[in-house]
């Protein structure tokens, strides 16, 4: 199997400046060390392969950054990070008729056109009768395309577009407009480029077509790829997924920094009896970190089976939760909990070490970090919150304590109610 | 960059089509379609004879009439700032096919300068006749001047380059670059003789000089008119002023090349 898109890694940030740059906002910044715009990424940690001849679909909300993705492959926008291989001559069909000219006729914007996605004047007059032939257009040729119908247009676009020469198709949404019969002329045209051995990237929102047309469809939310497979696994979790509104949150939100300041002889009190008490929380001390900051919690790790940092797991994922801090004065006998919540407030499970019989003598001052490892997270899709803690010895308080401040999100591809998977088996006597 | 420069006359087809789809946008409309290319530049003529000649009379300068010689200088200049301002917005305006398409982006700003370089061709074919037809001597070097045209193009794609390019980060360029055609002007020997600028003084004249248009429209003065050569400030060494312009001209291309390469793969996000 011979690869014909390659994508390693790839990355895509986005600056997002409020106005347009201008000098003044985009230099003088620079020399005082201000940040004038806002970063996100489009894409993040893309890892894909699509081999020669393979149909892949890209799916996804809006927003999820299928238009980049296809961008990126097509050379039109740069990757930030990450390294693509693309093996074979691409055609992107970003959109119908680039470069058309309203006051210009068919024939001249089928030159236009053509010249534009890289056909040879040659070429064009060889396929010219063809061209029009495809797009139905007939003496319409000779008139400015300000005249068309909107079918029209579209079904001239095509036409030349269809008529150059590729290895790798791209396509950004562009078959779910005109007419019935365009789609299926489209389709069909579709078919002939995949029997003939053609690679096809494309995105649509149309999953029927999805399903009858690819061999692989990529899920993407917020610029990560969610899950890839079958085109009925896929369509058929995404539109699971978008009926329940399940919103599955890859990237980071900044937690707020709320510091306490510690005064000594009168440490912030939340004991851990407090919590285990009551099952659904109060969630407005969310996100927040109290404590003496005897011990302070410097940074928390989310890691998958592969080690990898995430935070998206799938049902029954091995989980593991690295905790590093940093100790600022001697302790005795402290322990350490991790407590995991629904998204809505319901308390899913707190072990501490405490209750699991493990005593650690004392902290010295310096750096140690402690971690927890999930053998089979069961808990069911969903968006999930973690505390963390060290608390002193009779959880009479905390010398730090982080309040739901890290999030992941479950997902899975099986369908379940409830909140935990319970590991279970069927038996039955029928009458 | 040999190989981007390569590049260009890969898609050489495309500039054309781009071109001409420029020229016959401006000229679809009128009734009098693309004679306006030929009309414009002979009403020009006209009107500076009839300013210069009949109404004030400027003293015949360097054996020419001052019409003749303000319009060796003033259709080339046109060409250059017609050029450099519909260039400059030029990958903003087709922001349609930055974000669609890819092809090298030079292509564009490049083709908005040859759809101005015909009308400046045009523009010579109607010139030419008219300096005969008021007796103006034309020079022998005249086979020289395709040759200065062609320096003129690829000065004018350099700085055009670095100009469209910087456009797409920073909008406020287009109006720096107005500013600039005005005072590129009066550093440009247009309107006024050399040897204005040669009697002030010999190191300004110098520094003058290095003004790759001042080079570039002395060039066309030399091939067009017959006997200018002998009305140039002595201290002017001919093959200098070739060379000089010669380095110019290339250098100012490459940087331009450059510089719009290096911007380039910011395009699709900016626009």
């Amino acid at each position: 199997m011979m690869l014909a898109v390659k994508l390693n890694n790839i990355g895509k940030k986005y600056t997002i400046s409020h106005e347009k740059e201008a000098i003044v906002r985009h230099i003088l910044p620079r020399f005082l060390k201000i940040k004038s715009y806002e970063e996100f990424w489009a894409l993040r940690n893309i890892n894909l392969e699509v081999t020669r001849g393979q149909t892949i679909s890209i799916l996804g909300r809006n927003g999820a950054g299928k238009s980049t993705l296809l961008n990126v492959v097509s050379g039109i926008t740069f990757p930030t990070e990450g390294r693509i291989y693309v093996n074979g001559k691409i055609s992107a069909l970003l959109s119908l008729g680039a470069g058309f000219h309203q006051e210009l006729t068919g024939e001249e914007n089928i030159y236009i056109n053509g010249s534009i996605l890289g056909l040879k004047i040659k070429e064009i007059k060889k396929r010219f009768k063809e061209i029009v032939e495809f797009s139905e257009l007939g003496d319409f040729i000779n008139a400015p395309i300000q005249t068309y119908s909107a079918g029209m247009y579209m079904r001239l676009g095509f036409a030349i577009a269809a008529n150059v020469d590729f290895d790798i198709l791209i396509i950004d949404e562009i078959l779910t407009v005109g007419d019935l019969s365009f789609q299926n002329k489209c389709l069909e045209k579709l078919r002939y480029f995949q029997k003939i051995g053609k690679t096809i990237m494309m995105v649509s929102q149309s999953l029927d077509l999805v399903n009858v047309l690819c061999d692989k469809v990529v899920l993407l939310d917020k610029g990560k790829i969610l899950l890839e497979g079958r085109p009925q696994e896929v369509t058929s979790f995404y539109q699971e997924m978008m009926s329940k509104k399940i919103e599955p949150t890859f990237i980071k939100k900044e937690t707020k920094e709320l510091s306490v300041t510690p005064v000594s002889g009168n440490p912030v009190r939340q004991t851990c009896k407090e919590i285990s008490g009551d099952l659904k929380l109060n969630k407005d001390d969310w996100g927040t970190k109290t404590g003496t900051k005897d011990a302070e919690i410097i940074n928390v790790r989310l890691l998958n089976s592969r080690s990898e940092e995430v935070d998206l797991f799938k049902t029954g994922e091995r989980m593991r939760i690295e905790v590093k801090y940093l100790v600022h004065k001697d302790i005795e006998d402290p322990h350490f909990g991790v407590a995991v919540f629904k998204e809505d407030g319901t308390y899913c499970y707190g072990p501490n070490t405490r209750f699991d019989g493990l005593k650690i003598e004392r902290l010295r001052k310096g750096s140690g970090s402690f971690s927890i490892e999930y053998e089979s997270l069961n808990l069911l899709p969903g968006k999930y919150r973690i505390s963390i803690a060290i608390w002193e010895k009779n959880e009479k308080f905390a010398y730090d304590y982080h309040n739901a401040c890290y999030e992941f999100d479950v997902i899975s591809d099986k369908k379940d109610h409830g909140i935990v998977y319970l590991r279970h088996r069927w038996s039955w006597k029928l009458p | 960059m040999i190989k981007q420069i390569k590049d260009i006359f890969r898609h050489h087809e495309l500039l054309f089509k781009l071109a001409s789809k420029e020229i016959k946008i401006k000229y679809k409309h009128p009734i009098l379609g693309f004679l306006w290319a030929l009309i414009v530049p002979l009403s020009i003529i006209l009107v500076f004879k009839i300013v210069f000649s009949l109404i004030i009379k400027v003293p015949i300068t360097e054996g020419y009439p001052f019409f003749i010689f303000l319009a060796t200088a003033v259709f080339p200049w046109n060409f250059f700032s017609q050029s450099l301002s519909g260039s400059t917005t030029s990958i903003q305006d087709n922001s349609n096919l930055i974000k669609k398409v890819y092809f090298p982006r030079e292509i564009i700003p490049i083709s908005i300068i040859m759809a101005n370089l015909i009308n400046f061709l045009l523009t010579l074919i109607v010139i030419l006749p008219m300096f005969i037809f008021f007796k103006v001597r034309l020079s022998n070097l005249i086979i020289f001047l395709p040759l200065v045209v062609l320096l003129h193009i690829v000065l004018t794609i350099g700085i055009s380059l670095i100009f469209s390019g910087l456009q797409v980060q920073f909008r406020d360029i287009k109006y720096i670059v107005e500013i600039l055609l005005l005072i590129w002007f009066y550093l440009t020997p247009v309107f006024y003789s050399l040897d204005l600028v040669f009697s002030i003084s010999k190191r300004f004249f110098d520094i003058y000089m290095l003004n790759p248009f001042a080079q570039i429209i002395t060039l066309y003065r030399i091939t067009l008119l017959d006997g200018y050569i002998k009305t140039l400030p002595s201290d002017l060494n001919i093959s200098y002023l070739v060379v000089l312009s010669l380095l110019s001209s290339f250098g100012l291309f490459f940087i331009g090349f450059w510089i719009f390469k290096r911007l380039e793969p910011r395009f699709a996000d900016l626009v």
